[in-house]
């Protein structure tokens, strides 16, 4: 082989060999990039995820506190409507007080004492009132003593409290040594029923 | 050594050295995209993606929210309403347990 052959073929043999090494580089450089995305886009997908997750988490959190704030909206106006209830019943129970006090109202009182004074353990009972409860009791004391005897099959004796309490209207029975106690007072009995008929007027309020 | 000879090696050393500088520009191609993989992957984990989808979803969420809270406002309308017509027969019940008796 001449020399320029002998040349030629070098400078082929050479040329093929670097198009190798550097195809060979180019294709390497290739998968690592590649690769790489791969790893970015399964990063990308637990991303996602994650978001996914964290989002309906919140979802699910703002709609139950959402609907916890709608309850207590709904309980507020409940209880605004029973105060109302409340002072409306008031309201009239002083406008019934202010009233002429005719046999009605002594027969209210009347049962009022006797209530009082038939939980009252014990065969001596004192009876607290406001002055004008007081009078009418005075005058009905002996009616009352009567029931309540009756009421707890044996004698029983009534005292009236000489002092005059203070006191829209009712009375609070007392036993002799003062532990026992029974109040029925019309203030009391207001508290009393709307502890007790809550469920009862919560339903003429809002179902009627 | 004739001519021709000492020709001949110097063009075997030519091509040795272009084939070095070949696999040197091949070392060089492979770190750069070593390089470029990692910085591809960090950039991946430092940024924020997917803020449309957060704040499309945040308006959803936000909007259900206010659906049910206009929900229970129109609830307790309807219940304001209707307490209001029905107070004076509640305060009737009341008054009638305090006094015992129907006035």
């Amino acid at each position: 082989m001449s020399k320029e052959k002998l040349e030629l073929y070098i400078r082929g043999k050479t040329d093929e060999e670097v198009k190798k090494i550097t195809g060979e580089a180019e294709e390497a450089a290739k998968r690592i990039i590649g690769e790489s995305e791969s790893k970015v886009a399964r990063i990308k997908d637990e991303k996602l995820r994650k978001v996914k997750k964290e989002m309906d988490e919140k979802e699910k959190a703002e709609m139950s506190m959402a609907r916890m704030e709608g309850r207590k909206r709904v309980m507020k106006i409940k209880d605004d409507f029973l105060r109302k209830t409340s002072e409306e019943a008031e309201n009239r129970l002083k406008g019934f007080l202010s009233g002429k006090m005719g046999e009605k109202y002594r027969d209210i009182l009347t049962n009022l004492a006797i209530e009082s004074a038939s939980n009252i353990y014990g065969k001596e009972v004192l009876i607290s009132a406001n002055k004008r409860d007081r009078d009418i009791l005075e005058k009905i004391a002996p009616q009352i003593k009567n029931m309540v005897s009756k009421t707890k099959d044996a004698e029983v004796d009534i005292e009236l409290d000489d002092k005059a309490m203070d006191t829209i209207g009712g009375v609070i029975a007392y036993s002799k040594d003062g532990k026992q106690v029974y109040n029925n007072t019309f203030e009391a009995r207001l508290n009393r029923t709307f502890e007790e008929l809550r469920g009862k007027l919560l339903v003429a309020l809002f179902e009627g | 050594m004739s001519l021709e000879l000492v020709e001949l090696i110097e063009e075997e050393k030519k091509s040795e050295k272009t084939l070095e500088e070949a696999k040197k520009k091949a070392d060089e191609i492979l770190e750069g995209a070593k390089r470029r993989a990692k910085e591809i992957v960090e950039k991946a984990q430092k940024e924020t993606f997917f803020q449309d989808f957060i704040d499309k979803r945040t308006k959803e969420i936000d909007e259900k929210r206010k659906i049910v809270l206009k929900q229970s406002d129109d609830d307790c309308e309807k219940l304001a309403k209707k307490a209001e017509k029905n107070l004076g027969k509640a305060a009737d019940i009341a008054l009638e347990r305090i006094l015992g008796v129907k006035i």
